[in-house]
This record gives C-alpha cells, sequence and structure tokens, in this order.
C-alpha cells in the first residue's frame, strides 16, 4: 500500500493521461478534468471555503487511475473532496435516496409485497412525472426489487457440505434486485467443492455512499464490513463478490478512504476475491472443475471499470473462454457511462448515454445473443443503451455445469 | 502453476511493440501495464536520431553510426537490426490503415506550435514541413477559445524560416463550445475530438472554405483527429484543395492518442492479453532464470509465469529507474546492474540548452546484441530477461531525439531475441 496512500497528489506529474482517459472529460467541456480537479485542486483546498463545483462532473468511475503511470488515487481525492463539501452543505432528498439503496430496499422487502407494490410504483410514478420531480432520469427504467430477496433464499438452498468454505458477500444489487445470479454462483462454488457461507450481518459496502458525498455513514459500513471479515479471514475462509465495485470498494478503497483509521483492513485484502479472480486461481493451479457442458451462444463481454482498476485482467472473459460452445468476444469499448448511481441522477443522463455510446454501437452491431458482464449497474445501463439482454458470467458457467 | 510464453512488463511503446512483435511470431504474451506510457506527453512520432553527437551535427542515423559511441543501444542493434524495426513498424501501420513513412536515411522535418522546426524520423503523413517550403501561401489555423496556442508567434517564426516572399495569413474557426465557458479550457484534445464527429468535420471544413483559398498550405494545431486514420486529414484535403500540417505541440497529443489506439488494436488482433493498473514490484528468479514476476495487485499480490520476460517499464519518468541519489540508480524489479555514462565525472550538466548529452540521461541498464541484460563485466545477467526502451544505458533520448526510435529497435530486437532463444533452447 506504501504507494496508494491518498495524501499523493504531488506524485502527480501533470503527464495528462488521465485526461485522454476520462470518459466524462470526453463527453462534457463543463468538467474541468481529473488533473485539475483531483490533485491540483487537492493542493488548494486550504484556499478555498467551498468546493470546486465540478466536483459533481466525476462519476468516480476510476479511469483516470488506471491511466496514471503515477500511482494517484485521482477519484478518491475527488470523493474526499466531495465528501468534505458535505460536511458544511446539506444533501437533496435524491441523494439521500440514491445514496442509501440498501435503507431503501430494506424499508420496501419488509412490507408484504413491498417489491411489487415498489415496482409498479416507480411504473405509476413515471408517467406522474415523480421520478423526475425527484431529480432522477426519468427515461431509464430504475433497477426492479426482486420479489425474495438472495438471503431469504439462501436459505433454502440446498448444498453438499464440505470442508472448504468460502464466505459470499452478496451486496445490494444481488440482495435485492438480482438474487438468481447469487443463487448461480452457490451452485458455481458447489461444484468446485466449496460450500458457500453468507454472513447476514453484512452491510452495503458503501460505495453509493461515498459516491453521493456520504463518508461518515460509509465509515462506519467500513468498520462492520471489515470486523466481520476479519473473523471469517482469521478461520481461513476467503470472502468473494460477484460484484466489481463491491469488490474494489471492500479490497481498496476501504484502505484510500479510511488507512490507519480502521484496523485489519489490509490483511483483509489479500482473503478477498472477485469469484471470477478466484476460479481463475483455481484454473491456474490446475484446481479448476473443467467439465463444462456445452452453452451454444454467442456473447459479447464488457469489462466494469471497476474491474479493471483491480489489476487483475478480465478473468470472466478467461473463464467464458473455458466453455465449449461459447464464443465471446471483449467489447473493449471502455466505460459503459452508469458509474453506479451517476447515470440514474437527472442531470447525469445524457452524459451518461454519450459516454456509453462507443458499447451501445458495437453491442448493436454485433448481433450477439447477450451482453455479458460483472456489475449490476453496467448490465441495466447496457441493457438501456443497447435493448440487448445483459447477464452476468457466472451466470453461463452455473448453466454449462448443469449441461 | 500455468505458464504464458512471454510477459511483458509495461505498456508503453517499447512494451506494446515487443508484445505484438512477439505475438505476430505466434507467442502467447501478457502485458503488464501500470499506466498509459509516455503516448500522450511523448507525441506520435518515430523519432529514431537527428544528434548523434552534439548540436552542431545533424543528421540521420544511416550516416551517424559511428558518432553515436559504443555504448549505444543502436550501436549494440547495428544498422540493420534497427532497419528491420523500422520496417516492421511501417507494415504494421499500414496494416492498420494508418502508414507511417520515414527511413533511417532522411530526416523529416514538422512544425512546431511555436512555428520552429524539428527533426523526426517515422511520422503520419499529417506532419509534413515540406509544404511550408513548397507553396507561396500559408495560412495558419486557429480555434476560437483553443488554449496554449498562438497561430500568430506561430506565424512570426515561421516568417524567420520559410522568407517574407510568402503570403501568411492566420483564420479562426469556431468549434462553437459554448460549455467551455466557465469549464474546462479547450484543449487541442477537444478540437480533435470535434472534428472526430461527423458534424464537427462538416462545420470545420464549411468555415474554412469561406476563409482560404486552394493550392495553399494551411497550418493546423495538433488537431486531425484523435483515431488512427485519415478521414480528417484526408477530408480537408480533399474539400479545400491545400496541402496540410499539423503542428508539434504541448500535452495531452492527439497523434500519441493515435498512435496509442493504433498499436492497442494490433495487440488485440494478435491476442495480446492486457492487465491494466497492474504494477510489477518483484521477480522470482532461480538459477540465472526468471521464473515469474510479482504484481503488488490490488489489496493482494498476483505472480504471473512465463518463459520469457521483457521489461520495458520506462526511465526516471515512470519509474523503470528510480534515483536513489546522485549516481545511485536502483531497477526495481530484478535489480538489474545499472550502468552510468562512460568517464562519468560529472552527474549532470548545469546548462539547460547544452550543447552536450547529459550524464545522467545516459544512465540505464547495459545490454549485449540480443538485448539481454549485462553487468560490469560483459557477463549477461539473466538468459531470458531483455531489457527495451528507456530502461537502456548509453543514450540521452531527449538530445538525440532518438526516444520511441530506440524503444522500437530495442523492442523489436527483444521479441526477435526471445523468439531465437526459444527455438535454441528447445
Amino acid at each position: 500500500m506504501a504507494d496508494q496512500k491518498i495524501n499523493l497528489p504531488d506524485c502527480c506529474i501533470a503527464c495528462t493521461a488521465c485526461i485522454t482517459a476520462c470518459p466524462v472529460t470526453a463527453a462534457t467541456q463543463k468538467f474541468r478534468g481529473p488533473k485539475l480537479v483531483g490533485p491540483a485542486q487537492s493542493r488548494l483546498h486550504f484556499a478555498e471555503n467551498d468546493t470546486e463545483a465540478s466536483l459533481d462532473y466525476c462519476s468516480n468511475c476510476k479511469n483516470c487511475e488506471i491511466a496514471c503511470p503515477s500511482g494517484v488515487p485521482i477519484s478518491t481525492l475527488n470523493m474526499l473532496a466531495r465528501a468534505k463539501y458535505y460536511e458544511t452543505h446539506s444533501h437533496s432528498q435524491r441523494d439521500e435516496m440514491m445514496g442509501h439503496p440498501e435503507k431503501m430496499a430494506k424499508l420496501i422487502t419488509k412490507l408484504p409485497f413491498g417489491a411489487f407494490f415498489a415496482n409498479t410504483g416507480m411504473e405509476i410514478g413515471r408517467p406522474m412525472g415523480i421520478i423526475k420531480a425527484m431529480g432522477m432520469a426519468d427515461q431509464r427504467p430504475l433497477p426492479k426489487y426482486a420479489s425474495e430477496t438472495f438471503l431469504s433464499m439462501f436459505k433454502n438452498k440446498k448444498q453438499p457440505a464440505s470442508d472448504k468454505k468460502i464466505v459470499f458477500f452478496p451486496g445490494c444489487v444481488i440482495n435485492y434486485n438480482e438474487p438468481q445470479i447469487g443463487l448461480d454462483f452457490v451452485d458455481v462454488m458447489n461444484k468446485n467443492g466449496y460450500q458457500v457461507l453468507v454472513d447476514e450481518d453484512f452491510v452495503c459496502c458503501g460505495s453509493p455512499l461515498i459516491t453521493t458525498g456520504y463518508l461518515a455513514e460509509a465509515k462506519e459500513n467500513a468498520k462492520k464490513n471489515t470486523s466481520l471479515i476479519k473473523k471469517w479471514v482469521d478461520k481461513g475462509y476467503p470472502v468473494l463478490t460477484v460484484c466489481t465495485s463491491c469488490s474494489l470498494m471492500l479490497k481498496q478503497e476501504y484502505q484510500e478512504l479510511f488507512e490507519d483509521e480502521i484496523p485489519h483492513m489490509e490483511k483483509n485484502a489479500k482473503h478477498i476475491f472477485d469469484a471470477a479472480e478466484f476460479l481463475e486461481f483455481l484454473y491456474e493451479k490446475g484446481e479448476l472443475n473443467e467439465n463444462f457442458g456445452e452453452v451454444k451462444h454467442k456473447f459479447m463481454y464488457h469489462a466494469p471499470c471497476h474491474l479493471r482498476a483491480q489489476g487483475i485482467g478480465l478473468p470472466a472473459l478467461e473463464l467464458l473462454s473455458l466453455v465449449p460452445g461459447v464464443e465471446v468476444t471483449d467489447a473493449g469499448a471502455g466505460c459503459c457511462g452508469i458509474s453506479g448511481n451517476y447515470g440514474y441522477k437527472a442531470e447525469n443522463y445524457d452524459r451518461s448515454m454519450k459516454i456509453g455510446k462507443t458499447l451501445f454501437d458495437i453491442i448493436k452491431s454485433s448481433k450477439v445473443d447477450a451482453v455479458l458482464t460483472d456489475c449490476g449497474t453496467c448490465r441495466a445501463q447496457i441493457a438501456h443503451g443497447s435493448n440487448t439482454e445483459t447477464m452476468h458470467p457466472i451466470s453461463i458457467l452455473a448453466k454449462s455445469y448443469k449441461k | 502453476m500455468k505458464k504464458t510464453d512471454m510477459i511483458v512488463i509495461g505498456g508503453g511503446v517499447s512494451g506494446m511493440i515487443s508484445a505484438i512483435a512477439a505475438a505476430k511470431r505466434g507467442k502467447k504474451v501478457t502485458l503488464l501495464r501500470y499506466g498509459l506510457g509516455a503516448f500522450e506527453i511523448g507525441g506520435g512520432l518515430i523519432d529514431i536520431m537527428a544528434y548523434p553527437q552534439d548540436r552542431k551535427v545533424c543528421s540521420a542515423i544511416k550516416y551517424s553510426m559511428d558518432k553515436i559511441g559504443e555504448e549505444h543501444p543502436y550501436h549494440k542493434l547495428g544498422l540493420s537490426a534497427v532497419e528491420e524495426a523500422i520496417k516492421f513498424f511501417l507494415e504494421l501501420s499500414k496494416e492498420e490503415n494508418f502508414a507511417y513513412e520515414g527511413s533511417t536515411e532522411k530526416l523529416h522535418w514538422v512544425p512546431t506550435a511555436v512555428g520552429t522546426m524539428k527533426p523526426t524520423g517515422l511520422y503520419t503523413k499529417t506532419f509534413n514541413g515540406q509544404i511550408l517550403k513548397d507553396l507561396d501561401t500559408i495560412y495558419l489555423v486557429d480555434f476560437k477559445g483553443l488554449k496554449d496556442y498562438y497561430a500568430k508567434l506561430t506565424e512570426k517564426n515561421l516568417r524567420k524560416i520559410f522568407g517574407e516572399d510568402k503570403v501568411y495569413k492566420v483564420v479562426t474557426v469556431d468549434p462553437h463550445m459554448e460549455d467551455a465557458v466557465g469549464g474546462r479550457d479547450i484543449m487541442i484534445m477537444d478540437i480533435a475530438r470535434w472534428l472526430d464527429t461527423a458534424e464537427g468535420l462538416a462545420e470545420c471544413s464549411k468555415q474554412l472554405k469561406q476563409l482560404v483559398k486552394a493550392n495553399a498550405a494551411i497550418v493546423f494545431p495538433q488537431v486531425l483527429g484523435t483515431k488512427p486514420d485519415y478521414t480528417v486529414y484526408e477530408t480537408l484535403k480533399a474539400q479545400l484543395q491545400c496541402e496540410l500540417t499539423e503542428t508539434l505541440s504541448i500535452p495531452p497529443s492527439a497523434a500519441g492518442m493515435r498512435l496509442s489506439e493504433m498499436l492497442h488494436n494490433c495487440a488485440r488482433k494478435y491476442g495480446v492479453k492486457i492487465i491494466e493498473n497492474a504494477k510489477v514490484i518483484d521477480s522470482i528468479i532461480k538459477e540465472g532464470v526468471c521464473e515469474a514476476v510479482v504484481v503488488s495487485g490490488v489489496g493482494k499480490e498476483h505472480t504471473y509465469y512465463a518463459e520469457q520476460f521483457v521489461l520495458a517499464t520506462g526511465g526516471f519518468y515512470g519509474s523503470g529507474l528510480e534515483v536513489l541519489g546522485v549516481k545511485k540508480i536502483k531497477e526495481p524489479i530484478f535489480d538489474l546492474p545499472i550502468t552510468l555514462a562512460t568517464n562519468m565525472d560529472k552527474w549532470e550538466n548545469l546548462e539547460f540548452f547544452s550543447e552536450k548529452k547529459q550524464p545522467f540521461a545516459m544512465a540505464g541498464i547495459q545490454v549485449d546484441h540480443t538485448m539481454r541484460p549485462m553487468n560490469h563485466n560483459g557477463d549477461q545477467v539473466l538468459n531470458n530477461v531483455f531489457v527495451v526502451g528507456r530502461n537502456l544505458s548509453g543514450y540521452d533520448f531527449c538530445f538525440e531525439k532518438s526516444g520511441n526510435g530506440v524503444a522500437l529497435a530495442s523492442a523489436y530486437q527483444a521479441a526477435a531475441s526471445s523468439v531465437l532463444g526459444v527455438e535454441q533452447n528447445g
């Protein structure tokens, strides 16, 4: 971590690589760009009482950090500056909602038929202009709540017992919106001889809190998750996620944001894996169950920015290439434009779609059966922007093992 | 653990070229990169050699091999290896429909943003100083709101070089970038992206048609697109019936973005696996053979195994070489022996615009003709590691104007040696 500490704006040598890589900079002239807003601005905060307004344009997609040859955590500097701003300014009601998807989901799923009414309500609210009035983009569908949470479904899931155990961190998208992906993950791990445990006390990783400037709350979540993860790590169990924003937050952003404030983060990080990263590791050791059945489909793979930032390549793409019948190409078109809750905000919608346009065009002209990607909001954005079905790569592996 | 054929450490010009050259010969290549390399700061042209010794002699490499000294990477490679690498690159760019031109025989002069002329080696046809000599009317295009580009200054200096007999005229195009008001200053990259769009290109052409007459030379800032193709250049040239040239400018360089994308497209085409944000911090060496390298990674380390390794991590700027103190330099991954400039009594040359190469800039790793690292006795250090680009000792890329040329030639040789090496061992 020595070179990833947060106090590194002076490591910026102003080479401008981040400017060329920033998708928001490409989409709007209003954004001053990562170099100026991140490292340059962070040296000048002492001189200003108020925070640079263009901070709002940064989507925390991390392409600046991927581009930086000097290891400056540019977008994290932006998120810290954003949090600082909100220490003295109040949040909008919209940000209150969007920063707390877990709180919202908990409220809804506790009510009888809550998911049904919430989903219906969103559809009714759209033509009535309620969505827009709340400051959310009404041009795109909001994520639908599943009728049953992953945690509830998992309780009824039968698994073969095994000495080899991993702990699953489901995250909000899997738990509340796409629980089937979580079940597919459990199947894949079972096929590889692992029993999956879930810790019901895990809370939201904090990613939406950070991007909306709720740093103190995110820290509470980080504390809670870190102490729970430590407990499992001490038992020798790795912790896996199937959401690349969750895994980036748990592995790296916690350490950047709360360095020296929360114990055990660094040690934990060594045992936190993206699911495909873990499976690829098994493959390299010759321990992966390669009894894959044929899945005859043509797919495109989209690498989420938060996966690319993890420095592990594209493990899901490697695994998919092992499945007979699967024809898969890497879109290689950069950011899809959604960046978690960024593209759901009314003022960001057009920009978000502009950023994703290159990707959407490639998908539309490819005539693939579906687009595979490891991130929940990427899936929503791609389905909306390219009108193509989207799936998590783990679901293809699960399907293949069943054949 | 599973092994790949070759791991290239570094994703700048030398890393990308060695990865592509090896992959094109059928090798399974993984490229570990940390940051985008020096494309945006170094630009998109391939300088080969202009000043072999001092500022008095300006000569192409073909005629200056005897002046560069025995320590120089070109001397190790030999002229024919340099020429082979250039041939490879020219063919590669042609395959990608973004043909570069140039040779070891002739310097090609291109205008800079401030109206001086700079010698280079391999170039895209968008950089063409010759037209300023050949044509009688020179238009200098400025863009409304464009920061750090002063067409009047360019004109003033070009007049000094090409004489007062020609007609010089500054014309201004309005890119209608209203968003920039109160936002970001308009950069060359922004104008180039505007011209990437069909609407922007049509609008620019429409405005220029009102401003320029046919058969003239038009000098642009470096804005003729960010994509590795000639669409913007060909369209404007045909519609305006003029000859065009771009100028060299401050970063971020649009030409660098084009070269970067072209090499990425090639790498993709030949199946190079690129791992981004992967900082290599260590190597695993057993009995003089490198088995693997270790990436610090996010949260945890990752180990990558291969038969062969190429070190392309750059110099002081790219942290391929770390300065610990005066004359104390470390190569952090393999801890390879560092060679300082011969007879280096001084570490630096304090004159800013000096007539001599900078001693500190000559420091780096000494290699044999195969690009394998050597110690001070001239013995090979690691048999399956090759060193390329700014990691090498014996040249001052900045002074000589040889940066991308050495990167290209050494990278191509490393790929060739590694392929041969495997054949010899097998």
